[in-house]
């Protein structure tokens, strides 16, 4: 702390006067200061994190506002702010074991872990070789730490079912075959069965139109697209009925097994969490180096993922619907149906002796 | 004393109360004469009472300050308040002389709470039963002394000197708005600040002015961002 803030806070404490030229002077000392560089850049890795300690972490850094600071002691109690959260905000601070991310965590190990006890932040790796500890100390502090880590876990996923619960805007029961996708494969499978009756028609003059004994260019032609489009409809049905079924089988899927059945994701997170405690008690008993990833203990990435899917799908209106790829089906199936009638029409009319 | 004469720094006494009422100006000349032999094999011979005290004194007293302010008085018994060159006749005159030096401080004026001169000579005068406000005061500053030696030792000023006027480089400041006005000066701003938690004359006189709560958040303030700069240079 620079002794002129001293003396401008004292004045502003007592007179109540401000300098504004040194408040602004203040802040700018702060932003360019070591902690504030290192919060900065701590902050992408926290808005990154499941975890709830990092979510609580943001929002004391939001709350710093530094661009609202309008008193000198705002500005160094925002400072001092500042310089405790540029130390807990750093990754083994804040990171879950039980949320490690692969793309996110793979670097870390459990040794590197800090946590919190008797009022100091502490790596893992520290905490058990320190001498200031019995082990039965250690053992109720790990305990106590997975505790707190699966409540985490635990708050985080229930508070998310329940709230898709409570309010299901989006939640409709999605089926691959609907109504409009039934009719189309009706549709489809008319178009698909003449045209494999007129490829391989049995009736000579059916069979000589469609390959071009007559020479007439325009039929055949006419014929040949609608057949085309038909293939290339057959191609966009067959694509987009592959992709709908992957989306609505995940989305089913975790509908009906996260969303309507919470007990068994607390089993499961109940499994990971003993797993990671009786990794922690045996390297503490047996002094074992806790070299093992904090991968290796991640809770089912599947089920988180499944959840937040429901969430977006629930809240953000990011339904498995529409595509590019259903709009280019939905494209080819009117061309067909307007190319292959028109040259079905013609066919017939030529049949009867019209044309 | 009629048969010995006392050398000090060049000066002669021919009695102990003279002897002793000059002692403050000459301390580390005093206590080796204190201590030697010959002197005290004289003054046990001359003054049986004052060698018993001096001896005693000598096993009690840990430190050479305490020990020499107290001696003074078993050669001098009523003589004014002096220690190390300064002579007050009254309490007053301390407060007056310590805040006539602020911000700076005396060393020497800080003994008086340091080794609690100040209040065993009211109990040797009696002035403990006939100013027990002000003793009690002096009891409490003592106490806080070894929490905040300097805040202490600027409040013994305005105790003592009962006025509450800040004399700051030389200049007086009778209200608080007008001192601050002029450390907002350029070229008093630097010095002033890092002055404040140094020295705590200004936090000592806004106390002194009832402005404690103020000072209590600028302490809490300070100690906040202080105490968490400590913390990230440790990480």
């Amino acid at each position: 702390m620079r002794n002129i803030d001293k003396g401008y806070l004292l004045d502003e404490i007592v007179t109540g006067n401000t300098s504004q030229s040194a408040l602004n002077n203040l802040i700018q000392w702060i932003e360019a200061s070591d902690a504030y560089d290192e919060l900065v850049r701590n902050i992408e890795d926290v808005k990154a994190s499941t975890s709830l300690y990092a979510l609580i972490l943001y929002e004391k850094y939001y709350e710093l506002a530094i661009e609202e600071i309008s008193s000198i002691e705002e500005a160094l109690v925002a400072y001092a702010k500042i310089l405790y959260l540029a130390q807990v905000s750093r990754k083994e601070c804040f990171i879950n074991p039980l949320i490690a991310e692969k793309s996110i965590d793979y670097s870390f190990k459990m040794k590197d872990i800090a946590i919190f006890y008797d009022s100091h932040l502490i790596t893992l790796e520290d905490f058990q070789k320190s001498s200031d500890y019995t082990l039965k100390q250690k053992g109720e502090a790990i305990k106590e730490q997975i505790r707190s880590w699966e409540d985490d876990l635990t708050s985080k996923l229930y508070s998310v079912i329940d709230e898709i619960k409570e309010y299901p805007r989006n939640m409709h029961n999605l089926k691959i075959l609907n109504v409009r996708r039934s009719i189309e494969l009706i549709l489809l499978v008319i178009f698909d069965t003449l045209v494999i009756l007129a490829l391989f028609s049995p009736f000579q003059k059916v069979y000589e139109i469609i390959h071009n004994q007559y020479e007439l260019s325009f039929i055949f032609y006419l014929t040949a697209i609608a057949f085309t489009f038909i293939g290339i409809w057959n191609a966009f049905f067959i694509i987009e009925f592959t992709i709908k079924f992957k989306q609505y089988h995940k989305y089913n899927y975790a509908k009906n097994r996260v969303l309507g059945n919470k007990e068994v994701v607390a089993s499961e997170i109940t499994k990971a969490s003993e797993k990671l405690k009786s990794y922690l008690e045996t390297c503490l008993l047996k002094n074992r180096p806790l070299n093992a990833s904090v991968l290796d203990f991640a809770f089912d990435q599947n089920v988180i993922g499944y959840i937040q899917f429901l969430y977006y799908v629930n809240f953000r209106g990011k339904h498995p619907r529409k595509n590019k790829i259903f709009l280019m089906s939905k494209i080819f199936m009117a061309l067909s149906l307007v190319f292959g009638i028109t040259s079905f029409v013609f066919i017939i009319l030529h049949l009867v002796g019209r044309l | 004393m009629s048969q010995y004469v006392i050398e000090l720094e060049g000066k002669l006494f021919s009695s102990w109360k003279e002897f002793g009422e000059n002692i403050y100006l000459h301390e580390d000349a005093a206590e080796k004469l204190l201590t030697s032999p010959k002197f005290l094999r004289i003054l046990k011979d001359s003054e049986p009472e004052m060698f018993k005290k001096l001896v005693k004194l000598n096993h009690e007293s840990r430190e050479f300050q305490e020990f020499m302010f107290l001696a003074q008085y078993i050669f001098n018994p009523f003589m004014n308040i002096r220690h190390h060159g300064y002579s007050f006749n009254n309490l007053k005159e301390i407060g007056d002389k310590i805040l006539e030096f602020g911000p700076e401080i005396d060393v020497y004026l800080k003994d008086f709470l340091k080794y609690k001169l100040l209040t065993k000579y009211m109990e040797m005068m009696g002035w403990d039963l006939q100013k027990p406000i002000i003793y009690k005061k002096i009891k409490e500053l003592e106490h806080l002394f070894s929490i905040n030696e300097n805040k202490s030792y600027f409040l013994l000023g305005f105790v003592l000197s009962q006025c509450d006027i800040i004399r700051y480089w030389k200049r007086d400041y009778v209200n608080i708005e007008e001192f601050f006005i002029s450390m907002r000066e350029p070229f008093n701003i630097v010095s002033y600040s890092s002055l404040i938690d140094k020295s705590q004359y200004v936090l000592s006189w806004l106390t002194v002015k009832g402005q404690l709560d103020q000072v209590k958040k600028y302490e809490d303030i300070v100690n906040l961002v202080e105490k968490m700069e400590k913390s990230y240079d440790k990480r």
